[in-house]
């Protein structure tokens, strides 16, 4: 590793993942993005004529669409010095020998090997923008579980994703969803057959590598009748110098009494914006639940939505957010009642420390004539230092009195008195503002499977060291 | 004089009123702000749901003479401790009790006391509460004002009977800019009322009004702003308090007026142990649109504010409220409080409340809730279970509903009269 590359990492702290690999790349465009871009990537990537077109609609819809002004500070972002498209290797690695020693040494790193000997479904992990590798338990391909990266998906079942893609998140909801739509590369295509209930987590990590790298993933989950899932999503991404971009679409469809639980960590390197779109179209007596986790990024924009479509329709979103110097989360989520009898839940915990700002956005929309819908909306917000800022800006569009909403939401710093009770046991004060501020969101925490409980906790511990100023 | 506004407009009313140059520049800079400044637009988000498209500036006229007398909506009658009237752009009427003008209390319109305390409307007058800069309308009304309150108590004075004004407007197709500016010195004590009403207008009639109050040092205000608008008014105003050290404000705002309105209630908590309640009383019916955006804005340190906004919805009506609690750096020790409930008694009835907290300090504790929802079933259940027929058991409901926060309101001898007048408007519909 270069010296002045080594210098800068030094300076930029001690960040877990901090690690970068030589650059090794088959196919690297240019930077920028205009028609010629888009057009080479579908060519790259051998797609069909209708996914071409797609990508070029949206691109048209891209350069009209304002940038979001409503939201966190996006004025740093050139679009014009990202690189919208690079394949690692070659060829997709069919096993875990054929992938390359330094991209295995990478994920190494993130204990991906580990987790998958031990009891993961399936490992789709991004490395760069294509999915380099792919595992999946035999037993779940017998029951017709597909899970693929969307390329691959794009080529091995064509039908099912003209079908759906593009249809929950169109190209035209926002800027970076257009954006999205018209560079996207990699993601997962998760397709659960009618009856099918996947009993263990399935798992993609994502990255970033090279520098200005705009990782731009695109996810489709389609849940048949009865089905379940649990679909995990973490993103660890090594520290560069220079601004990124993270603008990916995640697009489920859960059909009548499926039940879909997506959860992702975010912890994005300090100095990438993550601007993701993030919907569900839930149909009867469905289940959708956004498990969402912000820790890392400079600029996070994320608001996972659940579009409750058919009567019986339930969506939860919970959200743990965690700013630290330098950092804004601006997360939350939206449910939106477009059927009578659908009931919501959205439950926000967030933390800022010394100069981090967290900001708690969120949407609840029950369109008239549907009754009897319920919405509840909780968010808590703790301050650790005197720089640090929360806010909250929750939304509320009823248009029907036969319902039930309900808002509530508490900005406070870490109690004097727990404190005084931890410190009178003899516990120090640093580990006891740790395990207030784990206290805090063990709410969140417990529904999260045990691995990245752990992980998020030491994730936060990690964050936590030094606090007591 | 013809309708729509023009920097000759300006020059023409200052003109017409004698007013001293510092006065006259003052307009001018805040016309000049208005011509500078865009239009506000949906795309703005501080306006996402409130659409003004439709507003014709330039068929209104920027000042109306006076009209007929239009009757206090609250049925007040005598002068209490002062009363002032203004019909349209001019100033009808003004009394002060010997009691209050003897320990120097001044209640008068803003144009005497531009010729009378000169130093003290320019020191408070479109300054620090409300400068032109503060945005399109604000600047509008610096322009243009006419006719305005002026309420000045001096460092220790205190009394219980409230002075009261009435803004009357009877002239379709003008233009209002009432301003009232109220100056309480440390230690001072008073109570305010303040109704703005309106009887045949028939086409686009504009309100941009504004409420400058400053609050000295230990100085306590009871407040009670109500507007009852009829016909087509579209009101576009801004209320703001700013509150020096241990002054406290009871504040109520009611809300009965049929027309457009989008209104910015604020509260500048800038000195230690301020104290701002802030109440309101709101009824939606036909097809009225409000929009209230509220501030409690904490500026220092330990300071408390208490907000309960409660608005029942009928007919077509729709209701945003937009609510923040900001806290400033250094703001150590901010207690917020804020709580926004919303009933909807037609299916066509729409609430839009996004009640917002931006927290820069964090010894504090604040806490905001809002609930959109219909009449409690179960006490309408109940009520009729004691054979009371549903329309009226659910007006009782809707009464109750507003019956705590006049359990709230400070000067009980007005609670009575807020009763009534929601009882009317209850009947009306």
């Amino acid at each position: 590793m270069a010296l002045d590359q080594q210098t800068q990492l030094d300076q930029l702290g001690d960040y877990k993942f901090g690690f970068r690999m030589p650059e090794n790349y088959a196919f690297k465009s240019r930077k920028g993005l205009d028609r010629e871009i888009v057009e080479e990537i579908s060519y790259m990537k051998g797609e069909p004529q209708w996914m071409r077109d797609f990508r070029l609609r949206s691109l048209r819809t891209f350069e009209r669409r304002p940038m979001p002004n409503w939201g966190a500070n996006l004025g740093d972002i050139d679009f014009q010095d990202i690189f919208y498209y690079i394949k690692p290797t070659q060829n997709q690695g069919k096993s875990w020998d054929d992938i390359p020693e330094d991209i295995k040494t990478t994920f190494d790193r993130l204990g991906i090997p580990e987790a998958e000997r031990n009891f993961l479904a399936g490992v789709g992990a991004q490395y760069e923008s294509e999915v380099v590798y792919h595992s999946l338990r035999e037993d779940l391909a017998k029951q017709g579980v597909i899970f693929l990266d969307m390329d691959s998906g794009l080529r091995e079942h064509p039908d099912i994703v003209k079908e759906y893609f593009g249809t929950v998140i169109p190209p035209n909801d926002n800027k970076l969803a257009a954006l999205n739509s018209s560079v996207w590369s990699g993601g997962s295509f998760v397709y659960i057959p009618a009856g099918v209930h996947v009993e263990i987590p399935l798992q993609a990590y994502f990255r970033i590598n090279a520098e200005n790298a705009g990782q731009f993933e695109r996810t489709l989950i389609i849940a048949e009748e009865g089905s379940y899932v649990h679909y995990v999503e973490g993103c660890t991404a090594p520290i560069y110098t220079t601004n990124s971009l993270h603008s990916a679409v995640v697009e489920i469809i859960v059909k009548r009494g499926a039940r879909v639980r997506y959860t992702t960590i975010q912890n994005w390197s300090k100095n990438v914006y993550n601007l993701v779109t993030k919907r569900t179209s839930v149909y009867g007596e469905g289940t959708m639940e956004w498990v969402d986790g912000n820790l890392g990024s400079k600029v996070t924009m994320k608001y996972p939505s659940c579009y409750l479509l058919e009567p019986g329709a339930k969506g939860e979103v919970l959200s743990v957010a965690f700013a630290s110097d330098g950092q804004h989360q601006d997360a939350g989520g939206k449910i939106v009642h477009a059927a009578p009898n659908t009931t919501g839940t959205i439950s926000s915990k967030s933390i800022s420390k010394g100069n981090g700002r967290t900001s708690y956005r969120g949407l609840v929309k029950i369109y008239p004539g549907m009754h009897g819908c319920k919405t509840h909306v909780n968010c808590d917000a703790l301050l650790l230092d005197e720089e640090s800022r929360s806010d909250t800006y929750p939304y509320m569009e009823i248009e029907e009195d036969d319902v039930a909403v309900t808002h509530e939401a508490t900005v406070s710093k870490i109690g004097e008195d727990q404190l005084f009770y931890l410190m009178s046991r003899g516990v120090a004060e640093d580990e006891a503002r740790a395990m207030i501020v784990r206290g805090f969101i063990e709410p969140i925490a417990k529904e999260l499977p045990m691995e990245y409980a752990i992980e998020l906790n030491r994730l936060i511990e990690l964050e936590m060291e030094g606090s007591v100023g | 004089m013809t309708s729509g506004f023009t920097i000759d407009a300006v020059r023409q009313l200052s003109a017409s009123k004698n007013e001293p140059d510092w006065l006259l520049e003052r307009r001018l800079h805040a016309w000049q702000i208005f011509e500078d400044l865009p239009m506000p637009t949906r795309q703005d988000e501080e306006w996402r749901r409130t659409d003004i498209s439709k507003l014709r500036l330039n068929e209104l006229t920027p000042f109306a003479p006076a009209g007929a007398d239009v009757q206090s909506p609250l049925r007040l009658n005598g002068s209490n401790g002062g009363l002032l009237t203004q019909s349209n752009s001019v100033t009808v009427e003004q009394s002060l009790s010997d009691e209050l003008a003897q320990q120097g209390v001044i209640f008068t319109d803003l144009d005497t006391a531009v010729r009378e305390h000169p130093d003290l409307v320019r020191q408070y007058l479109s300054t620090e509460a409300i400068p032109a800069e503060a945005g399109k309308f604000q600047a509008l009304n610096a322009a243009l004002w006419s006719g305005g309150v002026f309420l000045y108590v001096p460092k220790g004075v205190e009394f219980e009977m409230p002075v009261r004004a009435l803004y009357g407007l009877t002239a379709p197709g003008s233009s209002l800019f009432t301003h009232t500016l109220v100056v309480l010195e440390a230690q001072a004590r008073a109570s305010y009322i303040e109704e703005y009403a309106s009887e045949g207008i028939d086409r686009q009639t504009l309100n941009a009004g504004a409420v400058e109050v400053f609050l000295r040092q230990d100085a306590h205000l009871t407040y009670i702003t109500l507007q009852e608008w009829m016909g087509k008014v579209i009101d576009i105003s801004t209320q703001r308090a700013l509150m020096d050290r241990n002054s406290t404000l009871d504040w109520l705002v009611v809300g009965m007026g049929e027309g457009l309105t989008k209104t910015n209630i604020e509260s500048g908590l800038r000195g230690p142990g301020a104290n701002a309640q802030m109440l309101g009383i709101l009824w939606g019916y036909g097809h009225q649109q409000t929009d209230y955006h509220t501030v409690q804005d904490h500026m220092a340190p330990h300071t408390t504010s208490d907000l309960l906004y409660k608005s029942a919805l009928t007919d077509e009506a729709k209701s945003v409220f937009s609510g923040r609690i900001r806290v400033d750096k250094g703001a150590q020790g901010t207690d917020a409080y804020q709580a926004n409930r919303n009933i909807l008694l037609s299916k066509k009835a729409s609430a839009f409340p996004s009640p917002n907290l931006e927290i820069e300090a964090n010894e504090v504790r604040c806490t905001h809730g809002a609930t959109v929802g219909k009449v409690d079933q179960d006490q309408l259940f109940y009520l009729m279970s004691r054979g009371i027929p549903l329309d009226a058991a659910t007006r009782i409901v809707v009464e109750g509903f507003y019956e705590d926060v006049l359990q709230r309101e400070p000067v009980a001898s007005i609670r009575d009269n807020l009763r009534e007048l929601i009882a009317r408007k209850l009947d009306a519909s």
